[in-house]
């Protein structure tokens, strides 16, 4: 049984992403950030998201990757999460896709880094890969944490 | 069991809840006074209840059990039963099988399993043999009234109540029983009366409860179901609204509008009202959790054998429902501790005087803007000896940091975690939570804990508790760019100083001196990691004082305090240790909130100061003697000082006679070469060789001399303040203040065996390895010769008093005793030492101040310093000894 799934799609560089839409809780231009001092690289600060207070983390930095030289363009990506909602500062947003699950491939093996950990599957579009990214496992801090 | 309309399930299995817990109570109560009969009709009607909903919602077995317990009660009722406590038994254990449906129910939606068929028998028979009367009594052999007999033979504890085996069970008159149904079904009647609706009727039924005034009672019908997710998402909500209050506030601040100013203080005033309502909404009586204990005091006074009297007030002061959801688990362990540790057991109560039974009484009540909850028993109290022997036997402190410790602390050790003075553990302490995790979870919710024990008399645990989580006071401080709240309840007091030049370091640590203590310091821009210089010349000072550690937290400014409402941060950000939450602030901007206690321990102040300060202490070397002789002597611009006592000679030595030899800086010396410490270069500070005349410190030991160069020899000082750590610093004690400048104490002993390490030794050490028992004082001489003897490879013991004496001799064998002939009451110690063990070979010492008439056939040896003492009592130690074999 196939069945249909949408994805929300954006980009960081040229690799195309997509998280899927129901966990997706909306999208933001770049805001204000309280920067958290000795907190991970990755975490770039706190987010007021009407009076709600979200954690912002750099999508690049998480995926291993160089940070771009200027981000004033970066979007904001609030996902539902566990320990609720986290947003991921991207490149760009692009379009929601609806694709056929059992279309879904295996990550190739030659991909490495922690991209292999977070990337669930590929989906193999017209002219380009979506990669798709399992959010629970975006944050292994936070199962650490738990531990502690 | 056919369908089930789930809501109606829902409604049934909330009231039913509600009025099993208050079963509990009701039983107790009812044991205690069985005359009681109020108590009867309040556990009818819950009974009755319950049997209506299961059979309405066709629940056979509930409605079974439910129904037996019913009839057995209206029997009692009728005073056709008496109250004993084989009854009561039966009618918990009732009540526990009907929790333990309600349970199922409520996970798996249905009866369940559970095997009650042997508890309905029971139930018949108990209510067979209220019916047939005394005369058929003998054959009604129940089975619960066997269990019961064992029971009692079991715990002797039970002796002295009223119970009576069976034979209570036993009634003098026997109505018909067709009399008691017609009773029944009159008692219905008058139940069924007022009940109009469920909601009614179950607020009838609550309110019924005998301890509650009559006025009550109608209020309850007024009251309605909230469900809690509500209450938490209005309580955001208000949360919400305050943000936005506070910053219309700046608004209207800034501008300049007379009608906007009234409104929106018209909207304070609503708002601040609102969220005190929506606080109070959230308020459940600290009852929910009190009232189970009676049931629990009763089954743990049981097991321990013990008597146990509870009495419970201010029942009714309200908690915040996530406080009372975190104290739940460490009040019922204060409670089991109380039972298990500090009540004795009856027999030993009378032994001392006291009543049988011993009581238990729980206070709680609003003071100051928190809620303090006590627990308050008149059992043995704390065994201050037994928890220094513990801690010893633990190995947390040394026999002399133990015995040195002041009584306080010691109790706080209970508060370690894993520690108990429990001799034998039983299965009611050890089990889930400890005293560690009841402080640990206390102070998780900002409250605090201490207890307060008198010997003999009995033991006060006081937990203070904030009314709520959500909003607290804070202190807005900024640093960098940013602004930071500090809880209000850390905070002690802030001090601004016009200059830096206040502030005095020691090895980077940096202190000031608040009224004459030190006060270590702590710069929260080095904490954060921040880049960035202080704004000006004023330094702001936040003195915080968490879980008994006062620091002065250094902030670039420091605003106002505020009412903030606390929001939790991500897992990956608390696990930081740094922050414990965030707020937003009036200008919808976040401010981080600061975790103090995780601010100090990741900034490694706690660690240092606790460990550091037992270490001087143990040491023995100055805390307790004031009045000591300290040389002062300068290293890289910084005041430092060692006991005097320990130096023999102070010399100037020309640069130019220094010479290497081996890598080691040696001087010309009376003749022959000394070998140089060079003291400041030991302890990271450049170096004291470089001027023209050196000044150096010369220390003898036996025959060996050593000396310590230093940068310049300032004065001999009479040190009258206790010393402070200031964190582990290489080679130093701790600080102390002397004429109102700090001065870091030199760990002498520890630098040269650094350095040297077979310096301290003496020549003839071998491998004779004696037991050796020093009977002293805490003094230097002590222990210095302790730490010599101790290089030579002996086994050291030390003795203060009569006490510790006679102990170690009792239980040891001793090759030698070394005694401080200058001690306090040594003569008397000596007598008592000598009439014991008359044939032990005893080294006395002394500075040539012996206080009393040593006899001539004791070895005693006389020196200025420890370091000439040493080498002999140690000398005198072996030829004694040696002597003796021989």
């Amino acid at each position: 049984m196939s069945q249909i799934i949408q994805y929300t799609t954006f980009y960081l560089g040229e690799t195309y992403l997509g998280i899927d839409v129901l966990q997706v809780r909306e999208i933001l231009v770049r805001q204000e950030m309280t920067p958290v001092p000795q907190s991970p690289a990755a975490v770039l600060g706190l987010i007021n998201l009407r009076g709600q207070i979200v954690t912002a983390v750099d999508l690049r930095r998480r995926m291993g990757m160089p940070p771009v030289q200027n981000d004033e363009n970066s979007m904001n990506v609030v996902i539902r999460t566990s320990e609720g909602p986290v947003s991921l500062l991207v490149d760009a947003v692009g379009d929601v896709i609806s694709v056929n699950e059992s279309a879904l491939e295996p990550t190739p093996d030659n991909v490495s880094g922690p991209a292999r950990k977070f990337v669930s599957g590929v989906y193999k579009l017209d002219g380009c890969l979506l990669a798709v990214l399992d959010v629970e496992r975006l944050f292994p801090g936070e199962a650490r944490g738990q531990a502690a | 069991m056919s369908e089930i309309d789930e809501e109606m399930l829902n409604d049934f299995l909330v009231e039913g809840w509600e009025q099993i817990e208050t079963l509990d109570q009701e039983f107790v109560h009812l044991e205690e006074d069985s005359e009681d009969v109020k108590r009867v009709e309040g556990i009818f009607r819950v009974m009755h209840t319950l049997k209506g909903g299961a059979g309405f919602l066709n629940l056979p077995k509930l409605e079974s059990i439910t129904h037996h317990a019913e009839s057995l009660l209206s029997s009692v009722w009728q005073g056709e039963l008496e109250v004993d406590q084989g009854l009561i038994d039966l009618l918990l254990e009732t009540a526990d099988m009907v929790k333990s449906i309600l349970g199922s129910l409520e996970s798996e939606m249905t009866e369940g399993t559970h095997c009650c068929e042997e508890l309905l028998e029971r139930l018949e028979a108990a209510n067979s043999s209220a019916a047939k009367g005394g005369s058929e009594h003998e054959e009604v052999t129940t089975p619960e009234a066997e269990e019961l007999e064992i029971e009692e033979a079991e715990t002797p504890m039970r002796e002295d109540t009223e119970f009576e085996s069976e034979d209570n069970q036993e009634t003098e008159a026997s109505p018909e029983l067709k009399e008691m149904e017609a009773f029944q079904a009159q008692l219905m009647a008058a139940l069924d009366k007022p009940a109009v609706g469920k909601a009614e009727e179950s607020g009838k039924v609550k309110s019924d409860s005998p301890t509650v005034e009559p006025t009550a009672r109608q209020a309850a019908g007024k009251q309605i179901r909230v469900k809690v997710e509500l209450l938490d998402k209005l309580m955001n909500l208000v949360g919400e609204l305050v943000l936005s209050r506070n910053q219309l506030l700046q608004l209207a601040a800034a501008k300049e509008n007379p009608g906007m100013e009234v409104a929106c203080q018209r909207i304070n005033l609503v708002t601040s009202e609102l969220q005190d309502n929506i606080l109070q909404a959230r308020m459940q009586p600290i009852d929910t959790i009190l009232k189970k204990f009676p049931r629990l005091v009763r089954d743990l006074a049981a097991q321990t054998g013990k008597e146990v009297r509870l009495t419970m007030e201010g029942e009714e002061t309200g908690l915040d429902r996530t406080i009372l959801e975190a104290i739940k688990d460490p009040l019922t362990h204060i409670l089991r501790n109380s039972i298990d540790h500090g009540l004795e057991t009856p027999s030993d109560r009378r032994a001392l005087g006291k009543t049988d039974h011993g009581t238990i009484h729980i206070r709680a009540f609003h003071e100051g803007g928190q809620v303090t909850i006590e627990f308050i028993d008149d059992g043995r109290g704390v065994d201050l000896a037994r928890v220094r022997e513990r801690a010893v036997q633990r190995g947390l402190l040394s026999r002399d940091e133990a015995e040195i410790l002041p009584d306080r602390e010691v109790i706080n050790l209970l508060f370690q975690p894993g520690f108990s003075t429990a001799e034998k553990i039983t299965n009611l302490s050890g089990r889930g939570v400890g005293m560690d995790v009841v402080k640990t979870s206390t102070e998780s919710i900002g409250g605090t804990i201490d207890i307060q024990s008198k010997a003999g008399e009995g033991t006060i645990v006081r937990l203070r508790l904030p009314l709520t989580l959500a909003i607290v006071p804070a202190l807005v401080v900024i640093c960098g760019k940013q602004r930071y709240a500090i809880p209000q309840v850390s905070l002690q007091e802030m001090v601004r100083l016009p200059s830096a030049d206040m502030i005095e370091s020691l090895y980077g640590g940096e202190v000031y001196r608040l009224r004459g203590e030190l006060l270590p310091l702590l710069r929260l821009r080095n904490a954060l990691g921040l880049d960035c210089k202080p704004p000006g010349d004023e330094v702001n000072i936040v003195v915080i004082r968490s879980d008994d550690l006062t620091f002065g937290l250094i902030v670039d400014d420091v605003l106002d305090t505020e009412e903030i409402v606390v929001k939790p941060l991500s897992k990956e950000l608390k696990a930081l240790n740094l922050y414990a939450g965030a707020t937003i602030m009036g200008d919808g901007r976040i401010a981080l909130i600061l975790d103090v206690a995780g601010l100090a321990s990741t900034s490694r102040l706690e660690v240092e100061e606790k460990r550091h300060f037992r270490q001087a202490k143990a040491a023995g070397q100055v805390e307790d003697h004031p009045g000591q002789s300290l040389l002062l002597f300068s290293l890289a611009e910084q005041r430092h000082a060692i006991p005097l006592s320990l130096v023999s000679r102070l010399e100037e030595i020309p640069n130019s006679s220094l010479e290497m030899v081996s890598g080691r800086p040696m001087v010309h010396y009376r003749n022959m070469l000394l070998p140089l410490l060079d003291l400041s270069y030991e302890l990271g500070q450049g170096s004291s060789l470089e001027s023209e005349m050196l000044q150096v410190l010369v220390f003898r030991n036996g025959d060996k001399t050593l000396g310590l160069a230093v940068d310049t020899i300032l004065d001999v000082v009479e040190q009258d303040r206790p010393v402070q750590s200031v964190g582990g610093m290489h080679g130093l004690l701790g600080s102390t203040i002397i004429d109102d400048r700090a001065v870091a104490l030199v760990d002498i002993q520890g630098i040269i065996s650094g350095a040297i390490p077979d310096w301290l030794d003496s020549e003839e050490s071998g491998p004779r390895s004696r037991r050796l028992l020093i009977v002293g004082d805490q003094s230097l001489h002590t222990s210095f010769a302790r730490s010599h003897l101790e290089t030579q490879g002996h086994r050291v013991f030390a003795a203060e008093n009569r006490n510790a004496l006679s102990h170690y001799l009792e239980n040891g064998e001793f090759d030698c005793v070394v005694f401080d002939l200058g001690m306090k009451e040594a003569a008397d110690l000596f007598g008592f030492l000598k009439k014991g063990w008359p044939d032990l070979p005893v080294v006395g010492f002394n500075q040539g101040n012996a206080s009393f008439d040593v006899p001539h056939n004791v070895l005693a040896v006389y020196g200025r310093t420890p370091g000439e003492l040493s080498p002999q009592i140690e000398t005198a130690c072996s030829g004694l000894v040696m002597g003796g074999a021989a």
